[in-house]
């Protein structure tokens, strides 16, 4: 799986490709720690290029949840693709993270949070 | 429809490296035995029930030697696909794997629910040297 990020103001995007799964879930949980050690923690995770996920992937996402929200901060994900929605919804996962149709209107939600707009 | 018989054996060393091998396969027999002509969505949901069940039967044996294998066979056929998923672990018992906790979100332990959601039949046999969960798929014909 590759990450690319992007920051915008506050927020840092991060653009995954590829699968999301026990061989990845480690780079992505350090890749997040890393950010939340230099202070950003106001993640955008655009998954519109994850074509696959399994449950040890989306645990890694639960645990980088987890690991902002301690600092204040919050993961937001963006462009699910429909077989990677439906796992999400399978474990319930939908319940926890904010979801946004893409990156744009995810970090719009934190730099306008009164708007829902994309959800 | 022609007949349609297919025996798929692969067997690896108990590591990750080895689970991307295994669940493109799964989803190649589904996508390449035209005459069932499946759909795209039950290709998906074999290819993550192999996922969970390999990524189960990789982490859980890591506790025997280096050299211990994980075993994966399909068996297929016109009207049913049957996937084994052997390894030589301390196994666990099925019948008292706990469901997930979903009001509290855990980081894991969704795998073995998740296999029982997607696919028709799960029965698991702990062995002396090997065990294995069988999960069986029954195929819907596409129109």
């Amino acid at each position: 799986m590759e990450i690319m990020d992007e920051v915008i103001g506050k927020v840092t995007v991060l653009k995954m490709r590829g699968r999301l799964n026990s061989v990845s879930a480690v780079s992505l949980k350090d890749r997040v720690n890393d950010y939340a050690k230099n202070g950003q923690i106001h993640l955008v995770i655009d998954m519109a290029d994850i074509d696959f996920v399994d449950s040890s992937g989306l645990g890694s996402l639960v645990a980088c949840l987890r690991s902002v929200r301690k600092l204040g901060g919050d993961v937001r994900i963006a462009g699910l693709q429909d077989r990677v929605r439906a796992v999400f919804e399978l474990i319930s996962l939908h319940r926890i993270f904010e979801i946004f149709d893409d990156a744009r209107n995810a970090v719009v939600s934190f730099q306008y949070p009164e708007k829902d707009a994309g959800k | 429809m022609n007949a349609v018989s297919v025996e798929l054996t692969i067997r690896f060393l108990q590591n990750l490296s080895y689970l991307h091998l295994v669940t493109g396969a799964s989803r190649l027999l589904c996508e390449t035995i035209k005459e069932l002509n499946l759909s795209s969505s039950l290709a998906d949901e074999v290819e993550l029930a192999v996922s969970e069940a390999c990524t189960n039967a990789i982490r859980h044996g890591a506790d025997v030697a280096e050299s211990a294998m994980v075993i994966v066979s399909f068996h297929m056929s016109e009207t049913q696909l049957v996937i084994e998923v052997s390894d030589q672990g301390a196994g666990f018992n099925f019948e008292e794997v706990p469901q997930p906790a979903f009001d509290q979100h855990p980081e894991g332990g969704y795998g073995l629910y998740i296999i029982q959601k997607i696919m028709d039949e799960v029965q698991y046999k702990r062995g002396s040297k090997m065990n294995t969960l069988t999960m069986k798929k029954n195929l819907r014909i596409k129109g």
